[in-house]
């Protein structure tokens, strides 16, 4: 009952955020809004019972990239986006019906996913991180280690496209 | 009402929808990049919630994999963002349709 209640508030407090991040006007709202919904996900994820996802989630994507978020658009300061006119929305009524074609089809489209339900009485073993970082160190010892090297290309990326040229 | 594979699932496609939304009507690349953030974070949400459903931490693994690569993606995107401002002063789609200058 608890667990219903905690899901609902988290889930219409994402909805809620996600749909301010699309519909709003200055960059930094949407910014802000997007953190909301990173820590609502993180709510969600600990329902799931991934604590570390959830911590990971916190400190890596609210924490870090969000903050690199804000750095640019506070760099570039740049205008109020205007929302008012047809010419807004049209492509956006065009793109609600496609959304809702996406959940249509996820409600009566996978017929042949709901047949072979998957119990959810499982026993779930608990994202805890000595249970993650088991499975990152032994079986995914070479993603780990990859993801290092495609971080390190990241930086050099960056700073060879911010460079200011001579 | 105990809550399925099914609510999260259902969370997990209305995230990816408004994020679709987002991509497709906003006109500023920064809006753009903030929408791709949230589709990211839906798929990322149904991986949790396989995980849970099937008891295998496996899904959970690659969230954490998923975060790393869109940790890198967005600065590499926020960085050709700058550079863009930097040379047109100008980051909304309109400015950037044609390649040549």
């Amino acid at each position: 009952m608890s667990e219903a209640i905690a899901f609902y508030t988290l889930a219409v407090l994402s909805v809620g955020t996600a749909l301010a991040v699309i519909l709003a006007r200055r960059a930094i709202t949407a910014v802000l809004s997007l953190v909301a919904l990173m820590f609502a996900l993180a709510g969600v994820f600990v329902l799931c019972q991934a604590y570390f996802i959830a911590a990971i989630q916190v400190i890596v994507y609210a924490g870090a990239v969000m903050v690199l978020f804000l750095f640019v658009v506070m760099l570039l300061n740049l205008e109020d986006e205007a929302l008012s006119g047809v010419k807004v929305w049209l492509p956006r009524a065009f793109a609600g019906g496609v959304a809702l074609l996406f959940l249509a089809q996820w409600r009566w489209g996978a017929q042949g996913i709901k047949g072979m339900a998957i119990p959810d009485t499982v026993a779930t073993r608990v994202g805890s991180i000595q249970a993650v970082g088991q499975l990152l160190f032994t079986e995914y010892l070479v993603p780990f280690e990859v993801a290092s090297l495609l971080i390190l290309s990241a930086i050099v990326g960056v700073v060879i496209l911010a460079k200011k040229e001579k | 009402m105990t809550i399925t594979l099914d609510h999260y699932l259902a969370l997990s496609a209305v995230l990816f929808a408004i994020g679709m939304v987002g991509i497709i009507v906003r006109r500023n690349l920064i809006m753009i990049l903030l929408s791709l953030e949230i589709i990211l974070n839906a798929a990322n949400l149904a991986f949790v919630a396989f995980s849970k459903n099937l008891g295998d931490l496996q899904g959970q693994v690659f969230v954490f994999f998923t975060i790393t690569v869109a940790a890198a993606e967005v600065a590499v995107g926020l960085a050709l963002v700058v550079a863009l401002h930097r040379n047109r002063q100008d980051v909304s789609t309109d400015a950037v349709k044609e390649l040549k200058w």
